[in-house]
């Protein structure tokens, strides 16, 4: 008996361990990112990650907008991530749509295979 | 109607995400409800489909062209074990078959996003905290953690999919249960039995947090042949709003109510078949949200006795 209110309790403070991990890691949440540029770590590196462009921005929700990761170098990847929302296609040039209004993020990792370059920008969907 | 029982506390856990009952003779029973006899091992799995093509604003359908529809199917195990007469530990693990979402968006035109693999697993401790000598109610809570083993950040050619077709949270989370069941009528055969199941969920490495969730059930069975009987419920599903990088999405809460009729079949003594579905009774989404059309669940679950049975008496 006392043994199962033991197990029980152990319950009770993982439940609120979990609560305690409330710190919200950010994906990148400044203000505005649009004209940041970024290098590859090596400066001597083969390729230039410049900026993303998205068109447009803001946008209504289900209205769709191109984003392009501008980039020039040989051998590119291109990997994409948003905090919320949809992307469509691959490559340096995708589709970023979503039904929530707010403002989000959206991350291009670029890469030779030897260095890699991240830009993150903000979208905004509002009516 | 102790046997039915042990399928009843069930129909939580396949409603979620996240997220988302028997009758008759076999799966031998427990005199406490929410948990099983001393020794005795419970085997329970389920699939389920569900499928959702229309959008809602408030209380009411709406025309707006995002997706065309989303469906998922799941599969999932758990195994539950009596520690105690009064203790009981459980762990389950699904398997997201697929999980799809079906565009047609003006700019972008058709397009589809699947993603499939393992969910998150998930852990239970329950334990009988009263069952009243004359029978009339028992008791029991639950205190339980969500592990997160299923994947949530899938990627299709370097670009990740969306959170909504990940099969994993990616987040710590905990939950409770409140199991009651109370046989208010004299002859003490027939049981209603009401579930509470609140789940807190954590922020994921992304920044992403769900909004708590809050499922309560209202079910009872009525034998119809012999080895076979009707399941009746009725369930309110509760969620606050989602929130990523401290950001309130204000399009994620909802208030829902659900039919769930089923049929139970009992298989031998120890097997237990039951096919159920869920079908909306009322449904309010704060902004535009896609609203859930139906959902079918089979199961079927086997118990393993090893408890001491007592001697029969001439």
């Amino acid at each position: 008996m006392r043994k199962s209110v033991y197990i029980v309790f152990v319950f009770y403070l993982v439940l609120f361990g979990c609560k305690k991990s409330d710190n919200v890691i950010p994906t990148g949440t400044a203000t505005n990112y649009s004209d940041i540029s970024s290098t590859p770590p090596n400066p001597g590196g083969a390729f230039s990650f410049t900026k993303i462009t998205i068109n447009p921005n803001p946008m209504q929700p289900g209205q769709g907008a191109k984003v392009v990761a501008v980039a020039s170098g040989n051998n590119l990847t291109y990997k994409w991530s948003t905090s919320h929302g949809e992307l469509f296609g691959n490559g340096s040039s995708v589709y970023y749509d979503d039904s929530c209004l707010g403002t989000f993020t959206i991350t291009c990792v670029v890469s030779d295979g030897t260095h890699t370059a991240t830009i993150t920008v903000p979208i905004t969907i509002s009516n | 109607m102790r046997r039915l029982v042990v399928f009843f506390f069930f129909l939580e856990f396949n409603t979620v995400v996240f997220s988302q009952c028997t009758s008759g003779c076999c799966a031998p029973g427990t005199a406490n409800f929410g948990v099983l006899d001393k020794g005795d091992l419970l085997f329970f799995s389920f699939f389920k489909r569900d499928y959702s093509d229309t959008y809602f604003k408030g209380d009411r359908p709406t025309n707006f062209n995002y997706l065309t529809n989303d469906y998922a199917d799941y599969g999932a195990v758990t195994l539950s074990y009596g520690v105690t007469p009064k203790f009981t530990v459980q762990g389950s693990l699904g398997y997201y078959l697929d999980k799809v979402e079906n565009f047609n968006i003006p700019v972008i035109g058709q397009q589809q996003l699947a993603g499939k693999g393992f969910s998150d697993a998930e852990i239970f401790g329950k334990y009988n905290i009263y069952h009243s000598k004359n029978d009339v109610i028992s008791i029991t809570l639950a205190l339980g953690a969500k592990i997160p083993t299923g994947a949530y950040k899938l990627a299709v050619d370097n670009v990740e999919l969306t959170r909504d077709v990940q099969p994993g949270s990616g987040a710590y989370s905990g939950a409770s249960i409140l199991y009651v069941m109370l046989k208010p009528f004299k002859n003490k055969k027939q049981s209603i039995m009401f579930n509470s199941r609140v789940n807190y969920n954590g922020v994921n490495p992304q920044g992403y947090r769900y909004g708590v969730e809050n499922i309560n059930s209202l079910s009872t069975v009525f034998k119809l042949f012999k080895d076979v009987s009707l399941i009746v419920m009725v369930r309110n599903e509760n969620k606050e709003s989602d929130i990523v990088n401290n950001v309130l999405l204000s399009a994620s809460s909802s208030i829902r109510l659900f039919a769930t009729p089923g049929i139970t079949a009992n298989i031998g003594h120890d097997m237990m078949f039951s096919l159920y579905g869920d079908f909306p009774l009322y449904q309010y989404y704060s902004g535009i949200q896609l609203a859930d059309k139906y959902a079918f669940t089979v199961s079927l679950s086997k118990m393993f006795e090893f408890h001491e049975k007592p001697i029969p008496t001439n």
